[in-house]
C-alpha cells in the first residue's frame, strides 16, 4: 500500500463523524422560538401578498431523532377550485417577477431562515380544508432532501373540477410592508393633510440631518399618504457593510474620505387607516443596492431581496417604529 | 522571437490578464456592483474558455514525463511569426479590455446584466477564435 492510500484511509477513519452528520435535537425552548416567529411570518406573507390565499394554521415541532419543523399554512377558502386557481394565480404572478425562485421555493426558504434551521428539518403543508376529508382538495407538501434538493408534493386528493375565474390578486416580489398602530390620537391629527405634512416634515429632517441629502417627493397612489424616494446613500438599509481596505488605508495615510460602501436606493411609500380609536401607519417599502465606488444610475441598482431580505425586514420595522415615535412626540408638544 | 520565449509569453499574458478580469469582477461584487449569483455567472462564462486554454498550455509545459528531453531542445530554435506575435500582444489585451468595459458598463447601470453577459460571452467567442489559432497551432496537442 502506497502513502498515499494510507493517508486516505486514515483521514476516513479518523475524521470526526460530525462534520459529515449534522444532528439536530429540537427542544421546548427552540419550540417556543418558532411559535414567537409566526406573527414575522404572517406579516411577510402580506408584505408579498400571499395572504390573499395563505395563513398560518400552527407549526408543529417533531422532538428526538426526526427533529422536524413542520408549518401547515391554511388557504382562506375551503373550496379546493378557489384554493386551486388563487394559487395558480399567485404563483404565475410572482415565478413572473421573481428571476430567483420559485413561489414555493420562496416560502420554504423564508420559513427556515426565520426559523434558523437548516432546510432538510423545516417542511410545509398547505391545506384547504385541515381535516382531509373532502375530495376534491387542494395541498402541498414542500420539504427538502439532501440529495434531490427541494421538492414540492401533492396528494392525489387534487382532483380539481371547474378552474375558477380569478380577479384582483396582485403579487409582489419586492417590497417589504410594516405597520405600527397609534392609539387614541387627537382627533385634529386624523387629518390627511396633517399626517402629511408631519409625515414630510420627518421624512425630510430625517434624511438632511443623517445624510445631508434631500428625499425626491413623488405623487403617491390613491388612498396613500407619501411617497418619497432616496438614492445614494451609505448604510441606512445594509448597515453591516464596511469600506474596502485599500480606501480605509487611503483615508488613514493621505487624509482622504473615500467611502467605497454599497450605495442604497429606498422607495417608500406610507398610508394610514383608521382601526376604531386608533390610527394605522403602514410603510411599504422598496430598498435596493448598487456599485459603492461610483454613483450608479437608477437601472444600476439591484433588489435588496432576496439577498438582504432580513436587512430590509429590520429596516422597514424600525423606520415605522420612529415614525410613530415621530408623530406621537409631535402630538404631546 | 523563439518558441519557447513566445509561448511563456502568450501564457504569461493570458494568466494576468483573466487574472485581471477576475479581480475586477470580484471586486464590483465585493463592493456591491453584481449580486453572488451575478458573480457566479459572470465566472461561469469566462471560466470554460480560460480553462481550455490553460489545460491545453499546462499539457505543453509539463508534458507526459516530468524528465528533460532532447526533442524539446530543439524546438527551441523554430522562430515564431511576427503575425503571431502581434496577435496575442494586441487580442489577448484587447479581450480583457472590452470585458472590464462590460462590467464598468453594468456596475454603472448603463447595461443590464444580460447585455453584459452576452458582450463577454460574444467577444470571448469571436476573439477566443483568433486566440485560440495561435494557442492551438503553438501549443503541443495531447497525445
Amino acid at each position: 500500500m502506497n502513502i498515499y492510500k494510507l493517508l486516505l484511509l486514515l483521514i476516513i477513519f479518523f475524521f470526526p463523524k460530525s462534520a459529515f452528520l449534522q444532528n439536530i435535537e429540537f427542544t421546548i425552548e427552540d419550540d417556543n422560538f418558532f411559535q414567537s416567529k409566526i406573527p414575522r411570518y404572517e406579516k411577510w406573507l402580506e408584505s408579498y401578498g400571499f395572504n390573499q390565499l395563505l395563513k398560518v394554521h400552527e407549526i408543529d415541532t417533531d422532538y428526538g431523532d426526526t427533529s422536524r419543523v413542520t408549518l401547515i399554512l391554511k388557504t382562506n377558502f375551503v373550496d379546493a377550485d378557489t384554493s386551486y386557481s388563487i394559487w395558480k394565480e399567485i404563483k404565475n404572478q410572482y415565478d413572473r417577477k421573481s428571476p430567483y425562485d420559485s413561489l414555493e421555493i420562496k416560502l420554504f426558504k423564508h420559513f427556515c431562515n426565520l426559523m434558523q434551521i437548516p432546510f432538510n428539518h423545516g417542511v410545509i403543508e398547505i391545506y384547504n380544508n385541515i381535516n382531509q376529508e373532502e375530495i376534491p382538495c387542494f395541498n402541498r407538501y414542500l420539504y427538502y432532501d439532501d440529495l434531490k434538493g427541494f421538492i414540492v408534493d401533492s396528494d392525489n386528493c387534487m382532483n380539481i373540477v371547474k378552474p375558477v375565474v380569478i380577479d384582483n390578486i396582485s403579487v409582489s416580489n419586492n417590497r417589504l410592508i410594516s405597520s405600527v398602530k397609534i392609539e387614541n390620537p387627537p382627533s385634529k391629527k386624523v387629518t390627511k393633510a396633517i399626517l402629511e405634512k408631519e409625515i414630510k416634515a420627518y421624512i425630510k429632517n430625517y434624511y438632511v440631518t443623517k445624510f445631508n441629502v434631500e428625499p425626491d417627493f413623488l405623487i403617491p397612489q390613491r388612498g396613500k399618504l407619501v411617497k418619497y424616494e432616496i438614492m445614494h446613500i451609505k448604510n441606512e438599509v445594509l448597515t453591516d457593510e464596511s469600506n474596502f481596505l485599500l480606501a480605509e488605508w487611503l483615508n488613514k495615510c493621505c487624509s482622504k474620505n473615500i467611502n467605497w460602501v454599497a450605495n442604497e436606493f429606498i422607495t417608500t411609500e406610507i398610508g394610514f387607516e383608521l382601526e376604531g380609536n386608533s390610527l394605522v401607519i403602514i410603510v411599504d417599502m422598496n430598498g435596493k443596492y448598487g456599485f459603492g465606488v461610483m454613483k450608479p444610475r437608477r437601472s444600476g441598482y439591484m433588489d435588496m431581496e432576496p439577498e438582504f431580505e432580513e436587512y430590509l425586514e429590520t429596516y422597514v420595522e424600525k423606520f415605522a417604529e420612529q415614525l410613530k415615535k415621530a408623530l406621537i412626540s409631535d402630538t404631546n408638544e | 522571437m523563439n518558441e519557447n520565449k513566445f509561448k511563456k509569453r502568450v501564457f504569461r499574458l493570458i494568466v494576468i490578464t483573466k487574472i485581471i478580469v477576475f479581480a475586477v469582477l470580484l471586486f464590483c461584487w465585493n463592493r456591491r456592483g453584481f449580486s453572488t449569483k451575478e458573480l457566479c455567472a459572470s465566472i461561469a462564462v469566462i471560466v470554460p474558455i480560460f480553462t481550455t486554454y490553460i489545460g491545453f498550455m499546462m499539457n505543453d509545459f509539463l508534458g507526459d514525463s516530468p524528465y528533460i528531453s532532447e526533442e524539446k531542445d530543439e524546438r527551441q530554435d523554430r522562430l515564431i511569426k511576427r503575425s503571431y506575435v502581434m496577435t496575442t500582444r494586441v487580442l489577448i489585451p484587447f479581450l480583457a479590455f472590452i470585458i472590464t468595459f462590460a462590467i464598468y458598463q453594468k456596475v454603472s447601470g448603463v447595461w443590464s446584466f444580460e447585455l453584459m453577459q452576452s458582450v463577454i460571452a460574444g467577444t470571448e467567442a469571436a476573439l477566443g477564435g483568433y486566440i485560440g489559432k495561435v494557442i492551438f497551432s503553438v501549443f503541443k496537442k495531447q497525445e
